[in-house]
């Protein structure tokens, strides 16, 4: 048997005891969940690269941190890149832009859209426009949409990332979800706007 | 059912995912009824698929390889670290064995020297009594004159001690004891006491012993042997 086809209790236990087969599979099976998870959190590559590697760090040298009873291993992980992600964006407050922080990421999905009328209805503009929403966020309603909507975790598996009941993160959930969909409501609107102003100037 | 137990199940539902029939037709009865949950599920609905989109586009994102090489470089090393550091169960025992020990020695000295009844009998003199044995800061030839007993650990604590203030001191000249009474070996006495004067001449004429002019102004240090009847056996001079 390889040790692929392992349980990931097993896979936990042979890396425990020092197999690097075994971290590795575990490596490949959970590294783009967090890597992807850094990314929506931050919104920067550099960031999510670094957390990645800080989360597989913790759990190489401190595997006992996981707890079987408390959670999925899923979760924990999650757990430690929320940790690390908000550590990171922490340090690196000082060096980011000069606009305030929640209009930026709007602000720059909106420009993108206005730079380029043909791009609007591509699929990519949306997904832009959503991404930089989210970052847009208070890092407490981003980190449980991030999880819930984008990683699919359950409502248990997110309180134990996050640490804290499943009733707050049900309450959280519930009022990013209106804050999110406000805000792009609010965007949309201002797009759809300035496109007709445009089409007016253009048809005149 | 109520919001508390909608809001359980609105995420499911929003995703389409498999949901008991009986939760699923009672919490879509709830939305009906209740514009709280509703308008909950619709916002759900509206963003999962815009999460999907975000999620499929990104769903080649990975960390780069460079992570993994260097994550692996890690775990090599730091096994290998911990295999040189891992030492078998009995050696550890015998260490913490070794530990204990070490431990518990340096309690008992700590006891034994600096515990405060030692520290008092330290600062005060011990009671005016004569020793039995030789005087502390004499230099005795007398061999048998002390009864010999096995040494306990205190005594073997005021021997070194005493032996450590000896060093210190001057060392001083004792003569061999003069009998004062005839017919006594001093030798022989198994227990007696000694006692350190400062006699003058005319106390030495007393005793029968010849006073020398160089005495005459300034008292002689002698020890007096006495018996148990308080009477003095011997005398010998110090210088």
């Amino acid at each position: 048997m390889t040790v692929t086809n392992l349980s990931e209790a097993e896979l936990l236990r042979l890396m425990a005891a020092g197999d690097e087969d075994a971290f590795a599979v575990l490596y490949r099976k959970h590294q783009g969940a967090v890597f992807r998870f850094a990314l929506l959190m931050s919104g920067s590559a550099g960031i999510a690269e670094e957390v990645t590697q800080e989360v597989f760090l913790t759990l190489m040298r401190e595997p006992s941190r996981f707890d079987t009873t408390r959670g999925t291993l899923p979760a924990f992980l999650h757990g430690v890149a929320r940790n690390q992600v908000l550590r990171l964006l922490k340090r690196e407050r000082p060096y980011l832009p000069l606009v305030p922080a929640a209009e930026d990421a709007t602000e720059a999905a909106r420009s993108v859209a206005r730079e380029d009328p043909f791009r609007e209805c591509t699929r990519n503009e949306t997904i832009e426009l959503v991404r930089q929403t989210v970052l847009s966020l208070p890092a407490r309603y981003r980190e449980v949409i991030v999880l819930c909507d984008f990683q699919e975790l359950s409502l248990a598996d997110a309180a134990v990332a996050l640490n804290c009941p499943v009733g707050t993160v049900n309450s959280r959930l519930n009022r990013g979800h209106a804050l999110l969909l406000r805000k792009l409501c609010a965007l949309s609107e201002q797009d759809s706007n300035a496109h007709k102003t445009q089409a007016l100037r253009c048809f005149a | 059912m109520s919001c508390r137990d909608f809001e359980i199940n609105v995420l499911e539902l929003a995703r389409e995912r498999l949901l008991d029939a009986n939760t699923r037709a009672e919490s879509l009865a709830h939305a009906a009824n209740c514009s709280r949950c509703a308008a909950r599920l619709e916002a759900a609905r509206a963003l999962i698929p815009l999460a999907r989109a975000v999620v499929a586009e990104m769903d080649e994102a990975e960390a780069p390889k460079r992570v993994e090489d260097v994550l692996l470089t890690a775990f090599r090393q730091g096994t290998v670290a911990a295999r040189a550091a891992r030492v078998p169960s009995w050696q550890r025992l015998a260490l913490l064995a070794a530990c204990l020990a070490l431990i518990s020695t340096m309690a008992i000295v700590w006891l034994w020297v600096g515990s405060p009844k030692r520290k008092q009998q330290a600062v005060s003199p011990p009671p005016a009594q004569i020793n039995l044995q030789k005087p502390p800061d004499v230099a005795v030839k007398l061999e048998n004159e002390v009864r010999e007993e096995g040494p306990t650990p205190k005594q073997h604590d005021r021997a070194h001690r005493r032996a450590l203030r000896r060093r210190a001191m001057p060392t001083e000249e004792v003569t061999e004891f003069f009998p004062l009474v005839e017919g006594i070996d001093p030798k022989s006495y198994e227990a007696a006491q000694i006692v350190r004067v400062e006699m003058l001449a005319p106390a030495l004429t007393a005793l029968g012993l010849p006073a020398g002019p160089e005495i005459r102004t300034a008292p002689v240090k002698a020890d007096l042997l006495l018996g148990y009847d308080g009477q003095v056996r011997a005398i010998r001079f110090v210088r």
